[in-house]
């Protein structure tokens, strides 16, 4: 089984001149499982009707799972744009949250100093508020029980993509008292 | 005369019991103004089988919902306080892009703020990124309160 992020970067300058570009009104990260494995030149749908085409695919490989892991740039054209605003992340990681295989993902960060999983540590679920960027964490059922490690065969664009196994931990009068 | 239930009078005594630990548990400086009811709360709140309410477990506030032999809790802190923005710990702010992140950085490296960028999560949505930044000098709210000056 493949698991794919696909990954809508911006190119630098477009994000300097049109900042509202519409064309960015769809999501800038997609997560699916696959029997398939990604090839460049195809094309794959974000959310909206526009198609958008895999121009850069990174493998990345665990030791403990039958897991492949397919980072994927897509692009409006075929052309890999010469400078992305996700450039120059080579020393983060990705931390995917799971629950089993096949299942909807649980969550998704870019850890930006490059660090694995807090094991046992608790997932949060995220409320916007009346301030405009003011987010409200609360807990989730949901706590990270253990990580698979997934390593890039060359150069990469992030150092290491993390599958965090999570699973439902809802507090009960004998977990409080152990 | 109509007798109730024994179970539905042990729940009210119950119910009584717990109330009266809820106002000892909860020091006026925990509590905000208008607290949230959780869902799950709210929900049980309004079954006349099932018990809902605030206790204390190792110095903790939660609410607990008693239904039949099943019993939850739900801490209180969550609504009492946000881990997210904390003074003097941590900030999280929902932005439209992933490189805005980057920019709150160097405008915060810029004034001086003692802070990191820890992480870019995505939640999707109008602002699907958030940025989560650690440090001494976090302040919730504090780069909308500041962009114009």
């Amino acid at each position: 089984m493949n698991l794919v992020i696909y990954s809508l970067c911006r190119e630098s300058d477009l994000l300097r001149k049109a900042p509202k570009d519409p064309n960015f009104n769809e999501e800038p990260i997609k997560v699916e499982w696959s029997e398939d494995v990604p090839g460049v030149g195809q094309s794959v749908s974000l959310g909206g009707e526009q198609r958008w085409f895999k121009v850069q695919i990174t493998r990345y490989q665990s030791a403990q799972q039958d897991i492949d892991v397919y980072f994927v740039h897509v692009n409006r054209t075929l052309a890999v744009p010469v400078g992305w605003d996700c450039d120059g992340r080579e020393n983060e990681t990705i931390h995917v949250e799971l629950s089993t295989v096949g299942e909807s993902i649980l969550g998704f960060a870019f850890n930006v100093l490059g660090e694995a999983p807090k094991v046992g540590s608790r997932l949060m679920n995220y409320q916007r508020t009346s301030h405009p960027t003011l987010m409200q964490e609360t807990s989730s059922d949901w706590i990270r029980d253990r990580y698979d490690e997934c390593i890039p065969q060359g150069a990469a664009p992030y150092k290491a993509i993390y599958l965090t196994w999570c699973k439902q931990n809802v507090l009960t009068t004998a977990q409080l008292q152990a | 005369m109509k007798r109730l239930p024994v179970g539905l009078f042990m729940g009210m005594l119950s119910a009584c019991y717990f109330a009266d630990i809820a106002r000892v548990a909860l020091q006026p400086s925990e509590v905000r103004a208008n607290p949230t009811i959780p869902a799950a709360a709210a929900a049980c709140l309004s079954n006349p089988n099932c018990m809902a309410a605030m206790v204390t477990i190792g110095g903790v506030v939660y609410w607990e919902i008693r239904e039949g032999f099943n019993i939850r809790h739900i801490p209180l802190a969550p609504m009492l306080g946000d881990p997210g923005n904390v003074a003097g710990r941590r900030e999280t702010h929902a932005v439209a892009n992933s490189a805005i992140c980057d920019e709150m950085l160097r405008n915060f490296q810029q004034r001086g703020r003692r802070l990191k960028l820890i992480e870019r999560r995505y939640v999707g949505g109008q602002l699907p990124y958030l940025c989560i930044f650690e440090g001494v000098d976090a302040q919730p709210g504090y780069y909308d309160d500041n962009r114009y000056k």
